[in-house]
This record gives structure tokens, sequence and C-alpha cells, in this order.
């Protein structure tokens, strides 16, 4: 049997605790010497968003997360834990959605280390730009925004190792 | 050679699971590729780590080596274990592997390219004085082959020189077959192996398939772990698998082993591997069939008898360690018998009966093994080979092994799919079978006759 991965403590209302901790364990692969990166992260609160629990914590080597909701129906849920649900209308109607990595490999965020990012948070992107390269090996592959939109948040880490269909940014998208 | 600290496991299914568990005894961490049909497989679960490396389909997940080296390098893998299928036996990989600083779990990427060519690989066994079936050079042309066939003689076997799971394989029973043969068979292995050069081999119809476990380390050591029989076979896959062979007298039992011995210390043989070899019980010979530079699916029953454990084996050498014992102190009891189990329906062609499991209740009990990574609420998905175990069984004889594999069988229950158990089941029982009384075209022929419905 392995070894202890990470250490959760979730506390609150527990209305499916099997399917809610399955749903961090999916996303939490890091045992303590495996490096946690801002984007896995960001699916722990996304998982920590979604489910009835009203804390949490987690430690995965030196990385601490502790997670609280105040008010746990209330819908300002971003404000505490960074979490924006996905696929949401808000009153004006904009939807949010991800770009995500058409491959695996490392994500550069910049044409070379030395240049600036192909975008930050703020731009307006056309479907066609470029927002990131994927390295396999050497082999680079372009990422484009396939939205016409303005970027709201960077879910990746530069050249952080990212998963096939890893959410990369989020964007906002305009008609 | 470095130690190895984590292991990439590169494939699925049973095999991932079980070079985890391998990894786990000898405390090494592990990182499990999968694509995205496998995200929520049992390997993923298991392993201190998993990685979505692509869409379902092989070629965009599994197959692809540059992938698969650079998830090792992104999550600090020092090494990677193929498994059985896929990359397994790809020179390509343990080169860029071992290029990146990936330590490759097998053998040297020279051995997989001399024994990939089954043609080189029958050469190499002539020089060595092993003996071989009559048969042909590479096939050129089809006059040239009807020549060649008349002096092997009928029935033959035209086999893929890069071949490799029965494909490109066809047997021929008369010259008027050979060119239609010769033509399928060629258009069968380039779309398989993007090769379709081939060669003949006499036929025997009353063989068994006998192969040799043979493992070595990176210091010259070779020894041999006993002999496995794998004569059931359907298109030439292998679906029940025992070891000892019993077919064999004392003294080709040790002929058998120690020319496998003198093949794998002639390719300084580094890891786990298989020398196949046809066995003429009648007139007691036996000749070289070809090396599998791999661990193969059936290793469990070889596990079962000598008590060694091939995959850490594997992962020891791979990490510059000697081997830990001699040939005399390798001892070998009783008797184990592996079957395969797939979701498929013998009763309608053996289509893949992929699914929901929604019933999943192993048996137990001393001397029964599962190696599987199926679960209750477990999917089988549609786009990988329809195996989900292997159920495996020790006990003293052969007789023994089999009424507990019989009882085995009847205790496992899976519903949700259709599964070979029963079918499976039938053949164990089959008094062929029990007598040992089988050949390679034994199960065939069975079915060609209608005799198991």
């Amino acid at each position: 049997m392995s070894t202890q991965l990470y250490e959760v403590v979730a506390k609150g209302r527990v209305g499916s605790a099997a399917t809610d901790c399955l749903d961090i364990d999916g996303v939490m692969k890091g045992k303590e010497n495996v490096p946690i990166v801002n984007s896995e992260i960001s699916k722990i609160m996304d998982a920590f968003g979604k489910s009835r629990f009203e804390s949490i914590y987690l430690r995965v080597g030196d990385v601490e997360v502790n997670l609280k909701k105040t008010d746990p129906v209330s819908s300002s849920l971003a404000d505490r834990t960074g979490f924006t649900p996905k696929n949401s209308l808000d009153s004006q109607h904009v939807k949010t959605v991800s770009i995500k990595s058409p491959l695996m490999g490392l994500i550069r965020l910049a044409p070379a280390s030395n240049e600036p990012p192909f975008v930050e948070v703020g731009a307006t992107v056309d479907p066609d730009k470029v927002v990131a390269l994927v390295d396999v090996l050497g082999t680079l592959s372009e990422v484009t925004a396939l939205y016409k939109g303005r970027i709201t948040k960077i879910l990746c880490e530069a050249d952080q190792l990212v998963e096939f269909q890893q959410d990369l940014f989020e964007i906002e998208i305009s008609d | 050679m470095n130690k190895i600290s984590r292991v990439l496991v590169a494939n699925r299914g049973e095999i991932a699971v079980r070079i985890i568990q391998a990894c786990q005894s000898l405390g090494l961490e592990t990182v499990a590729v999968v694509s995205n049909a496998d995200r929520n497989s049992m390997a993923a679960h298991m392993a201190d780590r998993s990685i979505c490396i692509g869409p379902p389909s092989a070629t965009e997940s599994y197959l692809k080596i540059d992938t698969l080296v650079a998830a090792a390098l992104g999550s600090g893998c020092d090494a990677i274990h193929p498994g059985y299928g896929f990359r397994a036996e790809s020179p390509e990989l343990a080169d860029v592997a071992r290029s990146h600083g990936v330590a490759f779990v097998g053998p040297q990427a020279e051995t997989m390219r001399r024994m990939a060519n089954k043609l080189q690989a029958r050469e190499e066994a002539k020089e060595l004085g092993i003996p071989l079936l009559p048969g042909s050079e590479l096939m050129t042309n089809n006059d040239e082959a009807f020549e060649v066939a008349n002096a092997i003689g009928w029935p033959l076997l035209i086999k893929a020189a890069a071949g490799g799971g029965g494909k490109g394989m066809k047997l021929v029973f008369a010259p008027e077959q050979l060119r239609d043969a010769l033509s399928a068979a060629g258009t069968e292995a380039l779309a398989a192996f993007g090769d379709g050069s081939l060669y003949l081999e006499r036929f025997v119809p009353k063989a068994h398939h006998v192969e040799v476990q043979i493992l070595g380390d990176s210091h010259g050591n070779v020894v041999h772990l006993g002999e496995r029989d794998c004569s059931v076979q359907r298109r030439y896959q292998k679906l029940i698998e025992e070891s000892p062979a019993t077919i064999l007298s004392p003294r080709l039992r040790e002929e058998l082993r120690e020319a496998a011995l003198v093949i794998g210390r002639n390719l300084s043989y580094e890891s786990a591997g298989t020398v196949e070899f046809l066995v003429d019980p009648e007139a007691q010979k036996f000749y070289f069939l070809e090396v599998n530079a791999r661990i193969q699916v059936e290793h469990p029953v070889t596990e079962l008898v000598t008590g060694i454990d091939l995959v850490q084996a594997q992962l020891r050498i791979a990490s510059g360690e000697p081997l830990w014992f001699s040939q005399e102190d390798v001892t070998f009891t009783g008797h184990a018998i592996e079957c395969r189990i797939n979701a498929e329906d013998p009763n309608n062609n053996f289509y893949p009966s992929p699914g929901r499991i929604t019933k999943w209740n192993p048996p137990v009990g001393e001397g029964i093994r599962l190696d599987s990574h199926c679960f209750e609420g477990y999917v089988v998905p549609p786009f990988y080979d329809s195996m989900i175990g292997k159920l495996i069984v020790h006990d003293q004889d052969r007789t023994q092994t089999m009424d507990r594999l019989q009882r085995a069988l009847d205790d496992f229950e899976v519903e949700g799919i259709t599964t070979t158990m029963p079918f499976l089941n039938s053949l164990i029982s089959n008094p062929d079978f029990q007598s040992g009384d089988i050949s390679t075209s034994w199960l065939e022929n069975l079915l060609k006759a209608g005799a198991l419905n």
C-alpha cells in the first residue's frame, strides 16, 4: 500500500460525501514531494466550491490550502475561494469558459523566456490568437483562444506540465 | 545505471496495476499516464500521480513516444515501465527515454531491434545451433515461394518478418492456396507493422507452444525460470497458460531450458524475456520460434511456481542491481494455470462486450490470484483490448490446480458485461485438456466442430 498522499480535513453538511471526496481525490494526485501547482489548487477550489463542505484543510508537502465558506448558501462564493463557476451566466449574461490544452506537455506562456507573454489577464483576444505553446520534447504546438473575448484568469503556471484538456485560461466570451 | 525512485507507468489495464503494485513493494513512487477514457481507472487512483496524456485512441495517447517521455520528465520520473503491448518492445521509446536520462525498464534497444525481425532472430538461433523448423528466407516473389514451399512441405505457415500477435500469419494446406494467402498475409502485415515482408515455416499439426522465461541483468548474468505451456490458442492468441509443461521428458526440458539460456547469453539479455519454442511431443523435439523482449501477459504462472516476482525483478535490474540469486537457487513448486478473462461473447463470435460492471465478486482463497484492474461500477471502455483480468491458480499438481481453477471460475460473479468465464470453464473441464492431449490447433478445431456449444 502506498503511504498517505496528502492530508484533507473537510467539515460541513455532507450531502454526497463520497462524491465530494472523490472529486478532490481525482484532482489531487500529488505525493508529498510531487510539487503541487497553481492549476491544481484551482481545481481543488473548483471541487470544493461545488461540494457541500463548509471548510477544507489540505496539505501537500510545503503547500497548505485552507478554504472556508462563511455562508454556504450565499452566491458570493467566488469572493472567498477565488473560484468562479464555469459556464455560468451572471446578470449581464456574460459567459465564461476555459481554454483547454490540446496536448499534454510543458506549457509555454511566452514565445521565449526573455519575451513578453502571449496574453495577460484583461487582454481581448480573437479565436485564432495564439495564447500559449505546448512543448513536447522540444516540438511546439500552438494553443489558440478558440473564442473571441477577454482573458479573465490564467489557470496554469509557465513551464509546468499540463495535462491533455487541462484548463489553461478563463475567458469571458463576447458576442 | 542510476538508482530508480519514481516510475512512469506507460500502460493501462491490469498490467498498469501490476507495475504499480511492484513499485510500491519496492518503495518506488509511481506516475500513471492515462488516456481521457482511463481518467478514473484503478491505475490512476493507485498511482501517486496520474497524468492525462491524450484522447482515448491509443495512437494519440499510449503509443506516443515523445508524449510518454515528456510526461516522465515533467513529473520527475527516472524510469519508464512499458508493460506489454503498446510500446513495450519499442527500441525508439528506449532510445528517446535513455537519451533524456530516463531508464527504460526492459531490454536494451539493440536487443529489441535484433529480435523484432523474426528472420534475423531465426538466423541468430541457427548460428547458435538451436533447432529450427524447416523454413525460408525472406520471400521476394511468388515463383520462388512455390519452389521453397514444396521443399518445406505442406501444410505450412506464412509468417510476417516483423510479426507478432498472429497478424500476417496464414496457414496454407495446399499449393493452390499459396498465392492468395501470400497476398492476404502481406497486406495484413503491412497494415499492422508497416512492413509486408513474409517468410514460410513448416506447420506442425500436433505441436505444443512452450516458452522459457529468462531473466538477465546488466552484469552478464542470465538465468531461466522454467517454462510455460501456452498451447490453448484462438487466432494465435493465448487463452490458457500453465507451468510447468507436462509434455516434456526430463531430458527435453533440460535441453529446452539450456537453449533459451544460450540465446539469452548471446544477446547479453537484460530484464525479463521469453524464448518461444514449438514442441513436437511425439518426436520429443523442439524448434525455436522467437524471442519476446518484454514482460508477458502470462508471467504470473512462473511467479507462482518459482516465488520470484518478475516485475520487481525488472525494476531492480533496470536500476543496475546484479541478479540476487543463481540458477541453482531457482526452485519449482507445484503447478500453476492462468486463464485470461475477456469481456467477450463466445456465443456471438467473441464480439467484445464493453460496458459497466454492475457486480464484481472475485473468488478468494489459498492459491488463487487475480490480476485485474476491474471493480464494481467500472466501465470497460470499448477502445482497448477486451481482457478484464487474469485468474491464476496454484496447487500441488496439475489435477489439483485444474480443480481449484474450476471452483474459482464458478465462484467468480461478474454482472453487467458478458465474459468468457463459462467458456474457459468448459475448456478446462474438456477431457482433452484434462489429460493434456492438446495442441496449438486444438481449440480452433473444437470451435470449428461446434463441440463447445
